[in-house]
């Protein structure tokens, strides 16, 4: 099967909590878990078969379904910009827009990006996440994330000794 | 702006979410399923049942945060919760490769074959077998080659595995004769040109 054939019909996907949405293909072949599962399939015309998606919420789906859709028209990026550098400061004003949510929708939606294996979204969640830790000091980092000091003051300040020269 | 219901229906969710270990279970039970399929030679619905396996188990235990940011709690599977997911998984991608391997669409045999052997290297001699012939009937030889005979050293004597291998060395054959009558070729050409000159 060929990518034009995922240009019309759509697909019925049901979330973890069990509401059922109705995508058009060409939005959701963003996903390439989906993508793959109806070139599998073979698109017919009366589907009525509900795709389960136990692994994302309906609040997070919909997001998700709305990023796609917005994006659904952009160049495909190719395997060749995996090995280019990564830049920080390249989101896209609509993505800095859209990602402006609290911290757990945020690491939901990467959750999301991840298991629907949207490459696009995860890279632009991901970097957003990594905006969050630039220039924060460990502290910083830990009020940031809820994280717990899991060292002694002994062990912390001998890292501290020993990384001297990161903080000149 | 960022809100993102509109493509959705406006209706209140009405499921409790399912705990890792029920979704394990559901896809174990998809997996079975999908197997019956597979056996009464009912293609269509065996591939439908190992994808939706797939989506019960996909993203399963695996927390993208925790790689970015170090200490972020993360969902944690059991050693044997783990162990059911993979092998249910490696599953799954092995017997849609053998349905793709029924259709005859070779480019998904390899694909399922391969994804089977990310999460098994040392997979089974199915696995290779299929995704030997997918690669004989692309004209792939050399992978060919390497995948049919790990089938063949771990299920020695499976005459399916041997007619793959004997179809093989037919074509190995075929394609070396081709080779030299278009090398053979090209020096009586470069002969000819080499005599116009003068």
């Amino acid at each position: 099967m060929t990518e034009a054939t995922l240009t019309s019909g759509q697909i019925k996907l049901e979330s973890s909590d069990g509401e059922t949405v109705t995508v058009p293909l060409n939005v959701i072949k963003l996903s390439a878990t989906i993508k793959t599962m109806i070139e599998d399939l073979g698109i017919e015309e009366d589907n009525d078969d509900v795709v389960p998606l136990p692994n994302v919420t309906h609040v997070i789906l919909n997001k998700v379904i709305f990023w796609c859709d917005h994006h659904k028209d952009d160049i495909q990026p190719s395997e060749d910009d995996d090995n280019k550098e990564k830049r920080v400061d390249d989101i896209d004003p609509w993505d800095k827009e859209f990602l402006k949510v609290d911290q757990g929708t945020l690491f939901e939606l990467i959750q999301a990006a991840n298991y629907l294996d949207i490459k696009g979204l995860l890279d632009v969640t991901c970097k957003t996440v990594a905006n969050m830790i630039r220039g924060k000091t460990p502290e910083e980092i830990r009020k940031t994330f809820n994280i717990k000091n899991d060292f002694t003051p002994e062990e912390e300040e001998q890292i501290r000794k020993e990384n001297a020269w990161c903080e000149e | 702006m960022a809100e993102g219901g509109d493509s959705g229906v406006k209706e209140k969710p009405h499921k409790k979410e399912l705990s890792i270990s029920e979704k394990i279970e559901k896809a174990v039970a998809l997996k079975e399923d999908g197997n019956q399929h597979f056996k009464s030679g009912d293609y269509k619905d065996a591939v439908k049942k190992y994808n939706y396996a797939l989506l019960y188990l996909k993203g399963l235990g695996e927390d993208p945060t925790s790689q970015i940011v170090p200490g972020v709690k993360s969902q944690s599977l059991t050693k044997s919760q783990k162990e059911t997911r993979n092998k249910t998984l490696f599953a799954c991608y092995n017997n849609l490769s053998g349905c793709m391997l029924k259709e005859e669409r070779w480019d998904r045999v390899i694909r399922h074959a391969t994804s089977a052997l990310e999460l098994q290297p040392e997979g089974n001699s199915r696995t290779f077998y299929r995704r030997g012939t997918a690669y004989l009937a692309t004209g792939n030889l050399d992978s060919a080659d390497s995948d049919l005979k790990r089938a063949a050293v771990l299920s020695p004597n499976d005459p399916a595995v041997n007619k793959q291998l004997i179809e093989l060395g037919e074509k190995m054959k075929e394609f070396r004769k081709k080779e030299k009558e278009i090398y053979s070729g090209m020096f009586v050409r470069k002969n000819k040109i080499t005599v116009e000159k003068n």
